[in-house]
């Protein structure tokens, strides 16, 4: 195409160019590369992948809440008028779309997660469900095939196999729920009417979700849709804690009882500003049993905020599968220190791989913190470039 | 469109008829392109609670949305994308307009969001460079071409085409795959129709050129 000479391109094909979306045919203007032009808008504007129609469910759950929410409920969000209160509810809200896509996917074992979710199972407290949807998960991850828009029916009304109880949230009723909850423990405590509380700060949420009387007010038979979509009463006050951005979790320990893919599908923005200290109160037996998608989603200074006693108490095979997933930007911005007594506990095999990944800098210094058992397993070729030699 | 628009329209036209010779005019079938079609049934079925109708709006739209976004926020397409979405649900009730109109109202979002969002992580994501020579490869015979320009994967034209200055990027972006016209795009941008025609054909014009290089 060394006939191509841009000048030439006239406006009228570039006219006809961009409106060719409408039709299957594209006009040809070969002396100014248009046929090249038409194919390139025809990548950019080709039928949907099924990839991009991930978020489908979310999205549908996000409308149904919308359009089944109760006249009252509605208001009561317009009346939040603070600007910090704005954006928590909105953070919240955006959230709970993706948690409740996790939860819709569990629930149904149709959904789909948004494509930012990474559906490794690593997770063992939960139900069997999680394995199916993970499994779905996989699947659409792997799909690349164009589809006409037609060919996408991803049932979300059909749920097999959920007993006649309560139905799990909606997208926005799991964010609305969980504020709920929040207000009325708050309420409980102070001994005032809930409609008296107004809009609580992140103390008072975390107050709430902390207290003893979280327990009981869940019995309460209105948040039977929230213990729902929770799985079991025990997991609401981590679960709201992660929706409505609290720092600390009530009961870290509960973290690991979440669904795997209530986690995974929590958007990576969000995970990564997850505070260090909520993370270091969490056991490194729960820490071990969380997704390494979730995990690899915490910022580098999440990790490096946590202690050592923490991090050795990861299994390697977690270490590892976390270590390999991040990529090398974040790797990079890792303390020495820590990537070296990371890796000293992984096999060397492994090990190569992340070294592979890592500036030339950093490399050095973390391969001279390498014990010397683990330094005999590198490859040689490696190791003499590096100057060290055993 | 504008009248002067359209008069400026026709005169180019007519020069280009005058100038071009049949044989240069023919048309090629291109890649299939996803048809734009005319949403205003599903959106009034939607308004109306109908999920069915609000699954059929968002498998249309929601390509295409996270498509631009690509180019506006890089990887975060996907996050800014649901949070779209969650405006849109909201808001869908208090809509009022056509299918174009539609097409636009999300696009709009859309970018409100993406502005949010860049604004709130003070950065823009750097934009996927991608070397030119894996998007192209394009080959001189023309009975080949088709089987090319099937090559060039749907990323890698977002990529590209978000290579360009931003306003170029977004006119091209929202009337070719967002299906607006220049008028409905101008009301996205904030600008006049006839300005965005301008940046789309400069951003069309550059494309043409990095793909002939």
């Amino acid at each position: 195409m060394s006939s191509i000479r841009p000048g030439r391109l006239r406006r009228h094909t570039a006219e006809q160019l961009l409106d060719g979306a409408t039709g299957d045919r594209v006009p040809g203007d070969r002396r100014a590369g248009g046929e090249a032009l038409a194919g390139l808008l025809a990548a950019a504007s080709s039928p949907p992948r099924a990839a991009e129609l991930a978020g489908e469910d979310a999205a549908v759950t996000a409308f149904r809440a919308e359009h089944l929410v109760p006249v009252s409920q509605s208001r009561r969000g317009q009346m939040i008028k603070s600007p910090l209160a704005k954006i928590l509810t909105l953070k919240a809200g955006a959230m709970a779309l993706t948690l409740g896509a996790g939860g819709a996917a569990l629930a149904a074992s149709t959904g789909a997660f948004t494509p930012s979710a990474h559906g490794h199972a690593h997770l063992g407290a939960a139900s069997g469900g999680v394995s199916v949807s993970q499994h779905q998960s996989g699947t659409k991850a792997g799909v690349h095939a164009r589809v006409p828009a037609a060919h996408t029916s991803v049932s979300g009304s059909a749920r097999p196999g959920i007993p006649a109880v309560k139905p799990p949230l909606s997208a926005a009723g799991v964010g609305k729920a969980c504020r709920n909850l929040a207000d009325t423990a708050y309420a409980t405590i102070k001994h005032v009417n809930s409609s008296a509380v107004g809009v609580l700060d992140v103390t008072s949420l975390q107050t709430a979700l902390d207290s003893s009387v979280l327990g009981r007010v869940i019995n309460n038979r209105q948040f039977g849709s929230l213990v729902a979509t929770v799985e079991n009463k025990e997991n609401a006050a981590d679960y709201c804690g992660l929706i409505l951005h609290v720092a600390k979790l009530a009961s870290p320990a509960g973290l690991s009882a979440i669904p795997a893919s209530v986690l995974t599908a929590i958007p990576a923005s969000v995970v990564a500003q997850v505070p260090a200290s909520a993370m270091t109160s969490v056991p490194g037996a729960t820490l071990g049993k969380l997704p390494i998608g979730f995990l690899s989603h915490l910022a580098s200074k999440v990790l490096a905020g946590l202690p050592a006693s923490v991090l050795s108490k990861l299994p390697a095979s977690l270490l590892t599968g976390l270590l390999s997933q991040l990529p090398a930007g974040t790797l990079a911005k890792m303390p020495v220190h820590l990537l070296t007594s990371l890796l000293a506990k992984m096999p060397a095999s492994s090990v190569t791989g992340i070294l592979s990944k890592l500036p030339s800098g950093l490399l050095g210094q973390v391969v001279h913190g390498l014990p010397a058992s683990l330094l005999r397993g590198l490859p040689s070729s490696l190791l003499s470039q590096l100057g060290i030699h055993l | 469109m504008g009248q002067m628009d359209r008069a400026e329209l026709s005169a180019v036209s007519a020069v280009d008829l005058a100038q071009e010779p049949l044989g240069e005019r023919a048309s090629i079938a291109g890649p299939a392109r996803a048809p734009v079609p005319d949403l205003a049934d599903a959106i009034r079925r939607a308004q109306d609670g109908d999920e069915e109708a609000f699954r059929l709006l968002y498998r249309d739209l929601q390509p295409r949305l996270l498509r631009y976004l690509r180019a506006l926020v890089g990887d975060d397409a996907d996050d800014v994308a649901s949070e779209t979405w969650l405006h849109i649900a909201r808001g869908l009730s208090g809509f009022q307009g056509d299918s174009d109109g539609f097409r636009g109202w999300t696009a709009t979002i859309a970018r409100n969001r993406a502005t949010d969002h860049v604004r709130h992580h003070q950065r823009r994501a750097a934009t996927v460079a991608v070397p030119v020579e894996e998007l192209t490869g394009l080959p001189a015979s023309d009975d080949t071409a088709d089987r090319a320009l099937e090559g060039i994967s749907t990323d890698a034209a977002i990529a590209l085409i978000a290579r360009l200055p931003r306003d170029q990027a977004e006119a091209v972006l929202l009337r070719a795959v967002m299906g607006l016209d220049a008028d409905t795009a101008g009301k996205v941008l904030g600008k006049r129709a006839g300005a965005v025609r301008t940046a789309a054909y400069r951003g069309l014009r550059k494309l043409a050129g990095i793909l002939g290089e």
